[in-house]
């Protein structure tokens, strides 16, 4: 689906999703001239985004898009679902957390990959997660 | 490295797995495979190697284009690999980072727990002294008043108890104080010989009374086997030589000798008694553990004291069995030139005021908890205001 330009959103509902999320972050990223290092942090943080609607949530969607703010150009992703919510955040972002029983790298992984990264969610509110990464002007 | 075999296997599929396809998927999986890399603890040099290997064994036999394609894909793989094992290392890194700081509070605390409960046997000990004299006193000058047998004989029992006791307080308190560090200035210069001569003098009325012997055994007898030793040096062989003559029978000898080992002095108390058995050869030196023996006294704190008391001194002290019965405790001291070198190296298994906390055998983490100390309580020897 494809709503604006430079605004993709995937729907997540399976393991074959998250490869989805992650080839269209990939390719946005690689656009808008992030190099390979940065393409597979992105990737890999909007990988766990992915992995954790398909897990705790079931469904969701993934939004990508290219923000500008301030002179800079950056990539955000915006993961979104209707589940069970999370009740502790500061727990669920705490290292090697979701690490049991899963493989990923969890979300606390996924916010040292990227610049900016937000979470809002309470108990059966579902959870949205916003992230953000900058180009880097050199 | 049967891990790292079993992962090869898998990463290998992966790679073959995208230069075919470029699929996204392959990346997909081989960000999930990162995690068992770091579970495995597999180094990263040997992922960077594992890598090389298995892209030289697919790309064998390309065309020389196709390879150089190859190459860069492979690149990509590695480096979704890389990315994945880093996230999962910063973790664990971040997790092994909370571990130490538990343990560095609970060190603390422990700390603080024994820093009291020296402080708290010390004054303990000082306030059972003052009504301790004044029973021992009275009972004195009840024996030497009373014209009946029985009533003198009452009051001897009772000062023979009291002397027990003031005996036990001395041990508890010099031990509690010994544990709370003995400041630098209070090492001089001394002779060991000296040093021992004062010891034995002491101990003679005991020895005679007993009918031992206490016999003189010195390497080089004009030596005066020069030490750094505090006032305290003379309890750890006090203790040890009291021991001997306890524990040894009566009409029976004590042999004192000094050798010369190395950096050290080495002294030798042999006594003719029934040996230690092996299982207590360590224990001995614990607070209040005895090798029971009948009508033996003692607060069995005498060889703690001794052990505490010698390693502040940079030296060791263990027992032997002697050749032909009884046993020797030896006792290493450093000689004066070289007692700073080990004097610091025990100093560095005190903590603090001189508490030994055998938390972590770790030494690194050791040295961080000391350095922390350091920064926070800058040199607190931990003594508390003495004779108060």
């Amino acid at each position: 689906m494809k709503l604006m330009d430079d605004e993709r959103v995937v729907e997540v509902k399976s393991e074959y999703d998250i490869v989805i999320a992650r080839a269209v972050v990939r390719a946005i990223a690689k656009d808008m001239g992030f190099g390979l290092v940065d393409q597979t942090r992105i990737a890999t943080a909007v990988s766990e985004l992915a992995r954790n609607i398909v897990v705790h949530a079931g469904e969701g969607i993934i939004l990508v898009r290219e923000i500008i703010k301030g002179g800079s150009r950056g990539v955000e992703v915006l993961a979104i679902d209707q589940g069970p919510g999370i009740s502790d955040i500061e727990l669920v972002l705490r290292d090697g957390y979701s690490s049991k029983g899963s493989l990923g790298v969890g979300l606390g992984g996924a916010k040292r990959l990227v610049d900016e990264f937000e979470i809002k969610s309470a108990p059966g509110k579902g959870t949205t997660v916003r992230i953000v990464k900058w180009l880097s002007v050199r | 490295m049967e891990a790292l075999d079993g992962l090869k296997k898998e990463y290998a599929e992966i790679l073959r797995e995208y230069l075919q396809s470029r699929d996204e998927t392959a990346l997909y999986k081989v960000s999930m495979l990162s995690r068992k890399f770091q579970e495995a603890r597999i180094d990263p040099d040997r992922i960077l190697e594992m890598h090389l290997e298995v892209f030289n064994e697919i790309v064998e036999g390309m065309p020389p284009k196709k390879a150089i394609n190859a190459y860069n894909a492979g690149f990509e793989v590695l480096l979704e690999l890389m990315m994945g094992y880093a996230v999962a290392y910063r973790e664990y890194v971040e997790m092994h980072k909370n571990l130490y700081e538990m343990a560095r509070e609970f060190s603390e605390k422990l700390q603080e727990a024994n820093r009291l409960q020296e402080l708290f046997i010390s004054i303990i000990s000082h306030d059972l002294k003052n009504p301790l004299t004044t029973v021992l006193g009275y009972s004195e000058l009840i024996e030497a008043r009373a014209e009946d047998e029985q009533i003198k004989e009452f009051a001897r029992k009772i000062k023979k108890a009291a002397e027990k006791m003031n005996e036990l307080i001395s041990d508890a308190r010099t031990y509690s104080k010994l544990r709370m560090g003995v400041p630098d200035e209070e090492f001089k210069e001394k002779s060991l010989k000296e040093v021992l001569s004062e010891v034995i003098e002491d101990l003679r009325e005991k020895a005679e009374a007993k009918g031992v012997e206490i016999e003189k055994a010195y390497e080089g007898s004009e030596e005066t086997y020069p030490v750094l030793a505090a006032e305290f040096l003379k309890n750890v062989f006090a203790n040890v030589i009291d021991n001997a003559i306890k524990y040894g029978p009566a009409e029976s000898k004590v042999i004192v000798e000094i050798k010369d080992e190395g950096d050290f002095w080495k002294v030798g108390v042999r006594d003719f008694g029934e040996g230690v058995p092996d299982d207590a050869k360590e224990a001995i030196f614990e607070r209040f553990v005895r090798n029971d023996k009948k009508g033996i006294k003692g607060s069995g704190l005498g060889l703690a004291i001794a052990k505490t008391g010698i390693e502040m001194h940079g030296g060791r002290i263990w027992v032997e069995d002697a050749p032909g019965g009884g046993s020797i405790f030896y006792i290493t001291i450093p000689k004066s030139q070289h007692s700073d070198k080990y004097r610091k190296s025990a100093k560095r298994s005190f903590l603090g005021g001189g508490r030994r906390v055998n938390l972590f055998s770790s030494c690194g983490l050791r040295r961080a908890l000391l350095r922390f100390r350091r920064q926070r309580q800058p040199c607190s020897r931990g003594r508390p205001s003495e004779g108060s």
